[in-house]
């Protein structure tokens, strides 16, 4: 009888001692997963940083180095170009050679002070993207297959910094480069609205779509530029069919 | 849960059959079929749930040794007439290593994120739970038999058997949570 009891009283704490280590580790497993998710979520954001960190220094680089083949362009070659017209001028030899040759020295100033500005939009840097923007949709306009209209609530962008203004330029330069060659459009509406907490730029056109749908996923060198730059400047952008036809483009950047 | 029930039944309908002496005849044939089954359910599952080729194999090699001890231990020293302790305690331990290993499986794979979403995380924490419950009562299960049968019946209170029924109710809770996240998903 007492080897009974003996035996039961083992088998009592056996099973209570058993279920509690089952239950303890069921416990512990799950705890440890969740460190484990949250260890994992912590590195996956460190790695995030550091590739934004990439991004920004790859922009940086392209742009100083943009930067510096524009200058050499406008302060050097076109310098010289200039020096040549004003010589070329005093020559009186042929008046149609010399007429010519001006003309041919004014296309060469012409390009040299196109592609400057292409690589540094030099009314970005002496006034600021709205006044670079008025100016892009001007240039666009030139091409005269599509009619870009510019409109602003608020101009007054001092809480971007240099480097987040240009980006921007860009997105919109390249996006407004792709409804002229790709969207088969009339009218684009590029709009800014500032605020103190966001700034909203939305490009609309009543086209075929900026890039059709299928190659959304493509490896399309434009489309990851805009997705590089709006990563660099923290921003979202956001891509939906027009009302009637057309595209939306909306870029948000919350301060 | 189908195959529980049936066995359940069938152990009832067996004892009243056969009203002899407990130690000639009794219906622990069934609950020796019974536990080969539960095993083979058991590792076929999580056989069927591993993703590493050499952890499956390792699965298959704990499953055959289990049964030529089991069948070892029928023809040596736990006839089918006599409680398998033995094997009910091999069961236990290689459940036990089975289910570590699907645990360490659901910790490697970073997808998984929340466990309680996961209907086998449910099944196999049901799992560990009867079988740590249950590892004491059914290794001293022959010696209670012992007692049972040189004690008069109505004096015997079977203790050990409510045990293992509030943790088969457990297992049946987990078996039922399993299924409702299963369907879910």
């Amino acid at each position: 009888m007492a080897e009974r009891e003996e035996l039961e009283f083992v088998l009592y704490i056996g099973t209570f001692t058993m279920v509690m280590v089952a239950l303890g580790l069921i416990s512990f497993i799950m705890v440890y997963q969740r460190k484990i998710i949250a260890k994992q979520r912590l590195i996956n954001e460190i790695e995030l940083q550091n590739q934004k960190k990439l991004v920004a220094a790859e922009i940086n680089t392209k742009e100083r180095e943009q930067k510096r083949i524009a200058q050499e362009l406008h302060d050097d070659i076109g310098a010289s170009l200039t020096a040549i017209r004003f010589m070329t001028q005093q020559i009186d030899d042929s008046q149609k050679i010399k007429s010519e040759l001006m003309s041919a020295l004014g296309v060469a100033a012409g390009k040299v002070r196109r592609i400057s500005n292409d690589l540094l939009p030099h009314v970005l840097e002496e006034l600021g993207l709205c006044d670079a923007l008025i100016f892009l949709t001007s240039e666009m306009n030139k091409a005269g297959k599509v009619n870009f209209t510019f409109e602003s609530n608020q101009c007054d962008l001092s809480r971007l910094e240099k480097g987040e203004e240009l980006s921007i330029y860009r997105i919109v330069q390249e996006l407004g480069s792709n409804i002229l060659k790709y969207a088969d459009a009339t009218e684009v509406l590029i709009e800014l609205k500032g605020s103190k907490t966001s700034l909203v730029i939305s490009i609309s056109d009543d086209g075929n779509g900026i890039i059709p749908i299928k190659d959304e996923r493509s490896e399309s060198l434009g489309l990851k530029n805009i997705e590089s730059r709006i990563q660099y400047v923290n921003g979202e952008i956001d891509r939906r069919q027009g009302k009637e036809k057309g595209t939306v483009v909306t870029i948000t950047k919350v301060y | 849960m189908i195959y529980t029930l049936v066995t359940e039944l069938f152990s009832m309908w067996y004892i009243h059959i056969y009203e002899s002496p407990i130690e000639t005849k009794n219906n622990l044939p069934i609950f020796h079929s019974y536990s080969y089954l539960e095993f083979g359910v058991v590792a076929f599952i999580f056989y069927k749930k591993a993703k590493n080729l050499t952890w499956r194999k390792t699965i298959l090699a704990l499953s055959i040794f289990y049964y030529t001890f089991s069948i070892i231990n029928v023809l040596n020293w736990e006839p089918i007439w006599v409680f398998n302790s033995n094997q009910r305690f091999l069961e236990a331990i290689l459940v036990f290593i089975i289910l570590v290993g699907f645990f360490i499986q659901l910790l490697r794979n970073v997808e998984d994120v929340y466990f309680e979403r996961n209907s086998y995380f449910w099944l196999s924490t049901g799992y560990f739970i009867y079988f740590a419950g249950t590892l004491f009562v059914f290794l001293f299960e022959k010696k209670f038999t012992e007692y049972a049968i040189a004690m008069p019946k109505e004096e015997y209170i079977d203790y050990h058997g409510y045990i293992h029924g509030v943790i088969f109710i457990l297992l049946i809770l987990h078996y039922s949570l399993f299924l409702w996240l299963k369907e879910k998903s």
